[in-house]
């Protein structure tokens, strides 16, 4: 995380010297005030009587090494600001950025509530605690050390005094930084808990609402904020022995100071003078020492956050990129279409060109022999139940396969693989001849258009969700998408037209008008692969039957995978593949698997059109 | 509550999210108890948002909703929503195991009502495959069941509610249909005597309804059985139409 | 910012809306934004809320109210018998002088004890008062209208639970014993100094009451800073909680890149008005300090001008502790030069050396 500093270390270097600066005119200042005291109002050195033009030259020094010193003290702020926060910014940059590049399952077993507070919460713990260093930590040395030094140069016997004192303090420092110290970590899950709990019931609103569990949700959050106030508060209960044992020590180490002083001063080793000044470096000490515990405290906080922040950072995509990218693909395809062979493609290396001979951007998906298994997580670590085996199959480029089959047989799974959501544990997905681990996954994305099950809608306007298909696409590429979709009636309707905005989930608009719009989105990008999951089960018949209309007329060369319920939706397709219990039980028309597949023909009854004469068939 | 009867009237029922677009007009429409109810009607009719305002998840602007006679403003919001379960468009389960979300509204439910609310909802079968069956821990975005899935233990919850009244907004639009043909027998058992509503764009879903109300544009089409609205040959006829007469389309 | 500014947009648009009217006033801290001629009457709606919640822990904070008037006493005493005890090192009666330190050792551990009750009390009262306010507002959220959470930013609402109530959380625990302390020590301290000069003390006030029409001018315009940038931190909670929930999309689309170049913009965003923010509250320390050193120095040329220049030696020594009191009163208790700081922000210069205002709310 350090190596994020890098940019910023300058800023901190201007710190602490204003820093030092500022010190050091804090150190000058007390002397010029002492010869105030002593020299102009009191005249020790004259007659006895105020010396007010030495008052008058001593006070012009003194208030300008006073402006000097606030100066120094605004630039040293300044800059400390400017290194610590732009460093937060960096790793929150940083951080957000990794975890847009994560696999699904990584975020999962983060959560969303967590995410929030690493990025948001620990990222300002972090800002303060490079800050407190920076301007803090060379503060408190200057004044621990030059009062040290001084209070010795007055008088050596001074030293046992410290020698006593300051074993005491730092053992203060140490115990309750022990003590405190892992409930730091302990206190950032804390906010991550309460983070869910609200989340959870933002979201999931209605549902509390409709079954009347506002009560229990408030015990829920109840408990969580509980657990987080109760950690904060052992952590300050600590944290409050931290000063006044300090002060204990400090302050007799001054009454002891004083006792010694008035024995040197009775066998005429020292001037009263000099016990005064000892009084006042003394303090200087406690200055210090108070500003170094606050300094481990806040290093105790940054620390539990910067190791969150770390887990984060150093979290490596379970989904590995590949190699392959649209212009290599292209420079092989150009190739391998002229002379028939691909191994000759100049700047590729042969292994490259091996695995893609076979490429073709036609839009094929092939399984072969695909095994897939979700990731045991950290809150399921039961045996993994397979959820796709043995798998075969094969999407012609250009056709329309439907896929049918029993809830959570494994439909959804199928068809996450082709787009790398997830790796299959066995076998390969191949798209265009060429396996997806191959292609880079940007490359490999962007020839897929993916509808997902759960409508994904952001809280932007209803023409920039749908743009987010393809961004620059022109306004006729939009309304073509959305004509397609049969969205463009409804989005017409809207009180915006295309610039409503849409609340977030989507929650301005009805179930099927989400879809459409997913759809809309989907097709803006006129991808070779088109998959929707599920993506027309909130659309009425008529309007689903117009929208596959348009998309054999407007978009006739995508290759179009379809999960659906229904079998009038289904049967629309080139094909059909019924998938049971995680296999492909049958592949084919209507026609042939209504003579092939039991399975098939067991939907197909339960969705027979009712007869007057059987009555209640349901 | 025991006298509850589950007599639901819209009475010229007006409403719009955002001032100056209404959602729906002049909505009159009459349950009554113990029947079942189906809406039906193109994407964006206004379906939802009636259920929307049945729930008072919102409040009209105009007119008035009953329950047994008895302005639903009048009813306290937990007696009401106490009434009904509901199972709604977009599925939403806690960070819980599959026994604390489907005992979610009753969380003094015993093992008997669970696994009698797992059966009709077929979520028995989805904790017999899964290794740690009802312990096994759900996510709010975890993958580890599918959408269909979430659907069925959703329904469940709204099973193990025991309610008076019924409602199901699309609940099974992830489901495949022999599942959801389970589901409904089972709920047709459940409901007897009781109110239902039930908003699906599967016809095969909904033919059994005692009454078919058919929307458009935030009103009321037509209405009555699945026969009359055939005979009708209306807009319910042409829906019909398009779901089975397949090759055409 | 762009982000922002939609959002901002899009709340005060919201808020005529019919799914809106429904909503709870007083939520609306962020839409001030949009609407800045309401802020002087809801920030008193604010304060007094938040007193509420004090007015509920009565006991907890007349207990403390006790003993910070003690450690006060305490910390006001043991100076004056630091004197005593260089007073009789300086006039060599070495033999009052165990008496004096006895006494001294017993101020700084009854001190001590009553300032660890006094933070420990304060620590409770804060996490209660911080608890209260967060179960509060969560309640009021889920039982807010559906329309409004549809129409609202879920992430904004969880970072007002979090953020912001961390960043009450530090304030309450921070300010309260130091208002206390604070205006007990100006009121010790005024008495004091008008027991030896009234001219000082009318002196010194006008430096005071400089300093606090300096800091109130500051600080209305670094409050608005700060409000701006709570507010830019909900939208990047904003942004987390949206982009994670729709990862999918986000990912099927090739769209990480576009997102993050929104992050990062609502991010730099957020750090420039951080940096300005804080740089301002922290020149508010040094320019206190540099108030306070001036002032002595006006302090003593005036008070000489206006003196007679026949002083006995026994006027002298009254000057000398007067002005050395004075000044070692407010050096060794507090730790810090910063006696000149307004009375709520003693505590925070005590214990940290950034500025009061940076300290109480630097934990964003």
């Amino acid at each position: 995380m350090l190596k994020y500093m890098r940019k910023y270390w300058i800023f901190a270097v201007l710190a602490a010297a204003f820093m030092i600066a500022e010190v050091t005119v804090d150190m000058i200042q007390p002397r010029l005030m002492a010869d105030i005291v002593d020299n102009g109002i009191l005249g020790l050195n004259g007659d006895g009587t105020p010396d007010l033009a030495l008052i008058r030259s001593v006070g012009i020094k003194m208030i300008l090494i006073v402006l000097a010193g606030g100066l120094f003290g605004m630039l040293s702020g300044t800059m400390a600001n400017l290194c610590s926060q732009n460093f937060g910014n960096t790793i929150r940059k940083k951080c957000f950025d990794r975890i847009m590049h994560l696999s699904f399952e990584q975020t999962d077993a983060f959560t969303t509530g967590s995410l929030i507070t690493r990025v948001t919460n620990d990222v300002s713990q972090v800002e303060r605690l490079v800050q407190q260093l920076v301007r803090g930590f060379i503060r408190c040395l200057m004044f621990m050390v030059v009062g040290t030094i001084t209070l010795m140069s007055l008088n050596v016997h001074f030293l046992v005094i410290i020698a006593c004192a300051f074993p005491l303090v730092l053992l203060d420092i140490g115990f309750i930084l022990w003590k405190t110290n892992p409930l730091f970590t302990l206190l950032q899950g804390r906010i991550d808990g309460l983070n869910s709990v609200i989340q959870e019931n933002i979201n999931g609103t209605r549902v509390v609402k409709a079954f009347i569990q506002e009560d229990r949700e408030a015990a829920r959050f109840d408990a969580a904020n509980t657990s987080l106030v109760d950690t904060q508060l052992r952590v300050l209960i600590l944290m409050s022995f931290l000063r006044p044992i300090m002060n204990i020590v400090l302050n007799l180490a001054t009454v002891a100071l004083i006792w010694v002083g008035a024995i040197q001063v009775q066998a005429g080793g020292m001037q009263p003078g000099e016990v005064m000044a000892a009084v006042t470096y003394i303090s200087q000490i406690l200055n210090g020492m108070m500003m170094l515990a606050m300094i481990f405290q806040t290093l105790a906080r940054g620390r539990a956050s910067a190791k969150r922040i770390r887990q984060v950072l150093d979290a490596d995509p379970v989904i590995k990129d590949g190699t392959l990218d649209e212009e290599s693909l292209r420079a092989l395809y150009a190739d391998s279409e002229s002379d028939g062979s691909a191994d000759s493609a100049d700047g590729l290396a042969t292994g490259t060109a091996a695995i893609a001979a076979d490429y073709q951007p036609t839009g094929s998906v092939t399984f072969k022999k695909v095994s897939f298994t979700y990731p045991a997580s950290g809150a399921n670590p039961g045996a993994p139940i397979e959820v796709l085996s043995g798998v075969d199959l094969e999407v012609r480029p250009g056709e329309t396969l439907a896929v049918i089959g029993p809830t959570g047989c494994g439909k959804t799974s199928l068809v996450n693989l082709i787009p790398r959501f997830y790796d299959a544990t066995e076998g390969t997905v191949e798209v265009d001849g060429v396996d997806v681990r191959d292609f880079k996954l940007q490359t490999l994305r962007s020839k897929v258009a993916f509808v997902t099950q759960k409508n994904e809608l952001f809280s932007t306007t209803i023409i920039d969700n749908i743009a987010i298909g393809r961004p620059g696409a022109t306004e006729d590429e939009i309304h073509k998408a959305a004509q397609t979709a049969q969205a463009e009636d409804f989005i017409l309707q809207q009180p915006d037209g295309y610039d409503t905005a849409v609340a977030e989930g989507g929650m301005s608009l009805s179930g099927g008008q989400r879809q459409r719009i997913s759809i809309a989105r989907a097709l803006l990008k006129n991808a070779e692969i088109l998959i929707f999951d599920d993506s027309t089960s909130a659309l009425d018949l008529k309007t689903e039957a117009a929208l596959y209309q348009a998309l054999k007329k407007n978009y006739p060369g995508m290759t179009k995978i379809v999960i659906a319920q229904r079998i009038a939706t289904a049967r629309k397709a080139d094909r059909i593949a019924v998938v049971d219990s995680g296999r492909i039980d049958a592949v084919g028309t209507h026609q042939e698997l209504m003579e092939t597949s039991a399975v098939y023909r067991d939907i197909c009854a339960s969705q027979e059109r009712k007869s007057p004469q059987k009555g209640g068939a349901a | 509550m025991d006298t509850t009867k589950g007599v639901i009237e819209f009475e010229h029922v007006s409403f719009s999210y955002v001032p100056g677009k209404q959602i729906i007009h002049d909505f009159n429409l009459k349950v009554e108890a113990g029947k079942k109810i189906a809406l039906v009607g193109s994407t964006g009719s206004g379906k939802t948002t009636i259920i929307n305002l049945l729930m008072r998840f919102y409040d009209i602007d105009s007119g008035r909703i009953t329950l047994d006679g008895v302005d639903i403003r009048d009813i306290a919001l937990s007696d009401l929503r106490d009434l009904v379960g509901i199972v709604l468009q977009d599925t939403v389960l806690f960070t819980d195991t599959i026994r604390g979300n489907m005992c979610y509204a009753k969380p003094d439910a015993t093992q008997e009502d669970l696994e009698r609310a797992a059966a009709f909802s077929n979520v028995d079968q989805i904790a017999a495959a899964l290794p740690e069956g009802y312990e096994t821990l759900l996510t709010d975005a975890g993958d580890n069941i599918s959408q269909g899935q979430r659907q069925l233990i959703a329904i469940g919850r709204a099973f193990l509610s025991h309610p008076y009244i019924l409602i199901l907004d699309e609940a099974t639009s992830n489901i495949d249909t022999r599942t959801e043909k389970h589901i409904q027998e089972a709920m047709y058992r459940l409901m007897e005597g009781r109110t239902s509503l039930i908003i699906a764009h599967r016809l095969s879903t909904i033919q059994d309804a005692d009454t078919i109300v058919v929307m458009d544009q935030g009103h009321i089409v037509e209405s009555g059985t699945h026969e009359e609205l055939l005979a009708k040959k209306g807009t319910y006829f042409d829906l019909y139409q398009t779901q089975f007469a397949g090759q055409e389309i | 910012m762009s982000y922002v500014k939609k959002r901002f947009a899009a709340a005060g648009g919201a808020s005529g809306s019919a799914a809106n009217t429904a909503a709870p006033q007083g939520f609306g801290r962020r839409r001030n934004m949009g609407a800045p001629t309401e802020k002087p009457k809801d920030g008193g709606k604010t304060l007094r809320r938040l007193l509420s919640y004090f007015a509920s822990h009565r006991t907890a904070v007349i207990l403390l109210f006790f003993v910070v008037t003690a450690t006060v006493l305490l910390r006001i005493a043991a100076p004056a018998y630091l004197s005593r005890a260089i007073d009789a090192i300086t006039m060599r009666t070495f033999d009052k002088l165990p008496q004096i330190l006895l006494i001294m050792i017993t101020l700084y551990v009854t001190s001590s004890a009553c300032n660890l009750l006094e933070e420990y009390l304060g620590a409770k009262l804060s996490q209660k008062i911080v608890k209260g306010m967060r179960a509060d507002l969560f309640r009021k959220t889920i039982d807010l209208p559906v329309g409004y959470l549809d129409t609202h930013s879920h992430g904004d609402l969880i970072s007002r639970m979090t953020n912001d109530a961390e960043n009450i959380s530090n304030v309450v625990s921070s300010s309260l014993t130091s208002l206390f302390s604070g205006l007990l020590t100006l009121v010790g301290t005024v008495a004091i100094m008008l027991s030896y000069s009234w001219q000082l003390t009318l002196l010194s006030c006008s430096v005071i009451i400089f300093s606090v029409l300096f800091t109130r001018f500051l600080s209305r315009y670094i409050r608005k800073l700060y409000v701006k940038r709570q507010c830019l931190l909900g939208a990047l909670n904003g942004i987390v909680n949206e982009k994670v929930t729709n990862y999918k999309t986000v990912t099927a689309y090739n769209q990480q890149d576009s997102v993050v170049d929104d992050f990062n913009g609502t991010s730099n965003e957020l750090t420039r008005t951080g940096i300005l923010s804080e740089i301002l509250s922290s020149s508010m320390g040094p320019v206190m300090n540099m108030l306070n050193n001036v002032s002595f120095v006006v302090v003593a040329v005036s008070l000489l001008s206006s003196s007679t220049p026949s002083s006995s030696p026994a006027r002298s020594t009254n000057w000398r502790s007067c002005t050395g009191r004075s000044r070692r009163r407010w050096r060794v208790p507090s730790a810090s030069s910063r006696s000149w700081t307004p009375p709520p922000r003693t505590r925070a210069a005590r214990c940290t050396w950034t500025p009061p205002r940076a300290s109480s709310n630097s934990s964003t």
